[in-house]
């Protein structure tokens, strides 16, 4: 019996082997071509223009080598589900992962036969650690020698960054089979999945216009074909990475129970509410100047212009209110729990109220630099998705200073203000008004020289030229302050419901 | 040395004067009862002796430290203040859970055990918000002595439950004390502060007289 | 009913809740007008009026500043558990909608009072005292937006037309909070929605291209051109839905009865 699981089990077979005779047919054909190309242009190849012509060529990778391992995939997971086995790793998180490990041992062999099939097709060609002569012509047909020679110095790094890219992508698809399996326990669902990416893959690479670029299949697949079209190199491994990040969240919530899950949906529908106004007003702001001939970092400012003295529009109060408030509004429902009549149970378990907030003030600090952090990645990349250009200003250091240190200590600042507020009157909704009052100090003619703690992060203090240590002066004097009222506060006052 | 003690302690609470100059100290292993009429201060000087209250002038002193210097609030100490406040969406389970997950020092089956001996056992799955006044009076009492607290300050335990419960507690508090713990508790029923307690104290004239 | 209402009245009308609205009333008038006579130039009284609100905190904080007055009555009450000593000697529902015309009804007085009575003093009485700088030489009104039709027709009509719009927007947003902390538990979350609406459905028009549709250029139309009458009764209808929408729920959840 067990030796029968075994074999049913068995993750690699010499039959798979057969399928690296269409690649070594592709291969040679390539090979013939190149002569005649050496001697219009009157180049030399090497043996790495052999290689890319095929390891990167879109047709055999998008219409035969991924559907192909799709498929094998795809006959692995729905051969080797036991209940048995499921039982025993105790949960579908578990069964997922430990398939998906064992199927990237399937991508490796792939890749492993792939190689060897192109290299056994390019013996006998002049061998070189640098590019040849044919990746300098720039004519159509010769697109994959072109741009990859044109975007990595060395042919070695191009081809594990290929490799890397294309089992990333396989790993991710992988992935989304198993958690679909996981589900339905179809096989005949994820065949069809896969004639659907099958058509899909066709149709995106021959119709979808290059301002698709983010949902056309080749760009994840051929490496060439994915830094050509985001003209970055990092780009296609980032939208993979995210993909790939969103289904390992699934996969590791894939036990939970579904009936919970409408809870767990409208529990955390505020946040969810929150990102997506958020991704609106970054997607406005970044739109808005797309083929303005802005970089990255111009539309980054932009997007969190805020206001200043001199800089004031009501769409970018707005956006710095719903951002930065917004974010200092979950603190508060938070603060509500906090400051219920079960403080007295929670405080007495503790040493002093110092201490019992240190149990919980530290998590909003890890939430405010994780909100800044995604804020910044999540603008970069979706300027660059939209054309913006990477050209890298002077000041760039002060733009990421001003941004996460001073948006850092200015939401630190609104923080503790809150809790200040919070904690003297017992009422968290009187914190809400007085923040929100506070904000009047953003509107023009209120600002009194930016005496006021109030916006200080905001972007438009880097495009004024505005020193961004001083910022950082003012604030820290104010959350020094702050701090030494919370300290009396919560040392020096009775603390009564 | 003394367990608690107040030392030339004052206190105005909201404009009124509650306590004038009092100095009274409490032993280890009683169990003390405090009665006086409705806003005499007992709840004042309940929240004086747990730390979420300073004394005008003097000092409370626990276990040989003050509070308000070193640290805020004494150690090892089980209370129940005012109305008994939950996460009315949480099971009541889940709210003795959240609490003993602070300190980490019992495990469900002790939380099980607790909710049994006060008599919620039958209430396990049930949320607090569906909770009688009784029930909810009782499962502050479990958190008050789930992690064996040595020092219980209840104000008002009774209040609310019916009288199988109150001879539980009773009972329950007596035990307690046999252990060892020390017990401080505010009723307006004679009959529970003339059972349980060995010394009793009723706030009077800004101060503590001691009636037994 | 009557006698309800009546008593809900003088609960309201304390000390506290004088000062505020007073603090409400003429704040605006006080701090505001003193920075903006000189700084723009003005050709009639209603360009003063409009600038003086454009420039205040009143348009962004609007729902805000009303919150304070009587709308979390309900949810004081009931925290309070004052409301199970108020069944016994009354119907509820009765008790509760009471409540409810009162909130409406002083939010709607101390937001008409907002916006008319620095109209009165700048229409009225500044001339008589000329504080205000008026450029003469040459008459070149700019249109104050929306209203502006109605202010050909009359000022005073004017006044007293736009005045009953705040008002009345005022009013809705106020009801809107108090059916909230009828419907939540949480009486922060219930009484900050009407602001989060007002203030995200502020950003979301504008990402969207609609800003005409946006409550603050709904209900104070000065930094946008004039649009046709219609366009400011869109969110109108969709506040008053919302408000047919909590009634409807809360009869049906028999919420009041079941706390």
């Amino acid at each position: 019996m067990s030796s029968m699981i075994k074999v049913k089990n068995r993750i690699i077979s010499w039959k798979y082997l057969i399928a690296a005779i269409p690649i070594v047919l592709y291969a040679l054909s390539n090979r013939q071509s190149m002569p005649f190309f050496e001697e219009l242009h009157n180049v030399t190849a090497n043996f790495w223009d052999y290689i890319f012509m095929s390891f990167s060529d879109v047709y055999l990778l998008l219409f035969y080598f991924f559907p192909l391992i799709l498929f094998i995939s795809t006959v692995y997971i729905n051969r080797t589900f036991e209940y048995i086995e499921l039982i025993r790793l105790g949960s579908y998180k578990k069964w997922i992962f430990t398939r998906l490990e064992q199927l990237f041992k399937i991508d490796i062999f792939f890749i492993l036969m792939f190689l060897g099939s192109i290299l056994l097709t390019s013996f006998n060609t002049s061998f070189s650690m640098e590019w040849s002569s044919v990746g300098i012509i720039d004519i159509s047909g010769n697109e994959i020698l072109y741009y990859l020679r044109h975007y990595f110095p060395k042919p070695f790094v191009a081809l594990v960054l290929q490799i890397g890219l294309f089992l990333l992508t396989t790993i991710t698809f992988q992935l989304m089979l198993c958690i679909l399996y996981a589900r339905f326990k179809k096989s005949s669902l994820l065949h069809l999945l896969n004639g659907l990416m099958y058509l899909y893959g066709s149709i995106s690479f021959k119709v979808f216009p290059a301002s698709m670029k983010l949902i056309v299949m080749p760009n994840y697949l051929s490496l060439f074909h994915g830094v050509a079209s985001f003209d970055s190199i990092i780009m296609p491994f980032v939208i993979v990475l995210s993909v790939l990040l969103i289904l390992i969240f699934i996969a590791n919530n894939i036990d939970r129970d579904y009936r919970n899950s409408k809870n767990y949906l409208m529990k955390n529908l505020p946040v969810l509410g929150y990102g997506l106004l958020c991704l609106m007003g970054i997607l406005f702001h970044i739109s808005k100047h797309t083929n303005g001939g802005l970089s990255i970092w111009d539309g980054f400012i932009v997007t969190f212009m805020g206001t200043t003295n001199e800089i004031f529009t009501l769409i970018s109060f707005a956006f710095y209110i719903v951002v930065f408030l917004g974010a200092v509004y979950f603190v508060q429902l938070r603060l509500q729990r906090y400051l219920s009549e079960m403080s007295y149970y929670t405080m007495i378990r503790y040493r002093s109220i110092n201490k019992w907030f240190l149990s919980w003030f530290p998590g909003i600090l890890k939430t405010i630099t994780i909100l800044l952090l995604t804020l910044l990645i999540g603008t970069i990349s979706i300027a660059m998705l939209k054309g913006y250009s990477n050209t890298v200003p002077d000041n760039l250091f002060e733009i990421i200073y001003h941004f996460i240190v001073n948006g850092f200590l200015q939401l630190l600042f609104y923080v503790i203000f809150v809790i200040i507020i919070s904690f003297a009157t017992k009422d968290v909704f009187k914190s809400f008004i007085t923040l929100l009052t506070l904000t009047v100090f953003m509107l023009p003619g209120f600002r009194l020289k930016n005496l006021m703690p109030i916006g200080l992060n905001s972007m438009g203090y880097v495009l004024e030229g505005y020193p961004v240590f001083l910022i950082s002066i003012k604030l820290a004097v104010y959350i020094a302050a702050e701090i030494i009222v919370l300290l009396y506060l919560f040392n020096k006052k009775d603390y009564i419901v | 040395m003394s367990l608690i003690e107040l030392r030339n302690v004052s206190k105005s609470f909201k404009g009124l004067s509650l306590f004038e100059n009092l100095s009274v100290s409490f032993e280890k292993g009683k169990i003390y009862g405090i009665v006086g009429h409705n806003g005499s201060g007992k709840s004042v000087l309940f929240k004086m002796m747990c730390g979420f209250i300073f004394p005008d002038q003097g000092s409370v002193i626990v276990n040989g430290e003050e509070l308000g210097k070193n640290k805020r609030f004494p150690e090892n100490f089980g209370i129940i203040i005012d109305k008994p406040g939950y996460l009315g969406d949480k099971t009541g389970f889940e709210n003795l859970r959240y609490l003993a997950d602070i300190q980490n020092k019992i495990s469900d089956e002790k939380i099980k055990e607790i909710l049994e001996r006060v008599g919620l056992s039958h209430t396990i799955m049930q949320k607090v918000k569906n909770y009688s006044l009784g029930m909810k009076q009782k499962l502050a009492i479990a958190q008050a002595i789930m992690e064996d607290q040595d020092i219980l300050l209840l104000d008002e335990p009774f209040n609310g439950l019916d009288v199988d419960s109150v001879e539980n507690i009773r009972d329950l508090l007596k035990s307690l004390n046999n252990q060892g713990k020390t017990i401080f508790l505010t009723s307006h029923n004679n009959e529970d502060i003339d059972i349980l307690c060995d010394h009793v104290f009723r706030v009077r004239n800004y101060s503590l007289e001691q009636l037994k | 009913m009557k006698h309800l209402i009546s008593i809900e009245f003088k609960k309201a009308l304390n000390k506290r809740f004088i000062i505020f609205s007073l603090a409400l009333i003429f704040l605006p008038l006080i701090v505001i007008l003193p920075i903006i006579n000189g700084s723009y130039v003005f050709h009639r009284a209603i360009d003063v009026h409009a600038q003086l609100l454009s420039t205040s905190p009143i348009p962004l904080l609007f729902p805000l500043l009303l919150v304070p007055l009587y709308a979390g009555s309900y949810a004081n009450e009931k925290k309070d558990n004052y409301l199970q000593y108020v069944r016994p000697r009354t119907i509820i529902s009765k008790y509760v909608l009471a409540k409810g015309i009162v909130n409406a009804f002083l939010t709607f007085l101390v937001a008409f009072l907002m916006i008319f009575v620095p109209f009165l003093f700048i229409q009225y009485i500044d001339p008589m005292i000329g504080y205000i700088y008026y450029e003469t030489e040459f008459f070149n009104p700019v249109s104050i937006g929306t209203f502006e039709v109605v202010a050909q027709n009359s000022v005073l009509l004017y006044g007293i037309v736009y005045s009953l719009w705040v008002g009345i927007n005022g009013a809705i947003y106020m009801t809107i909070a108090y059916l909230l902390t009828i419907c939540l538990k949480n009486k922060f979350v219930a009484l900050s929605i009407p602001f989060l609406w007002w203030f995200i459905m502020n950003f979301v028009t504008a990402v969207l291209w609609i800003e005409r549709f946006s409550p603050v250029f709904t209900v104070f139309p000065f930094s946008i051109t004039a649009q046709p009458m219609w366009t400011i009764f869109i969110p109108f209808i969709v506040l008053i839905l919302i408000i047919v929408t909590l009634i409807v729920y809360i009869k049906k959840t028999r919420k009041v009865w079941n706390e």
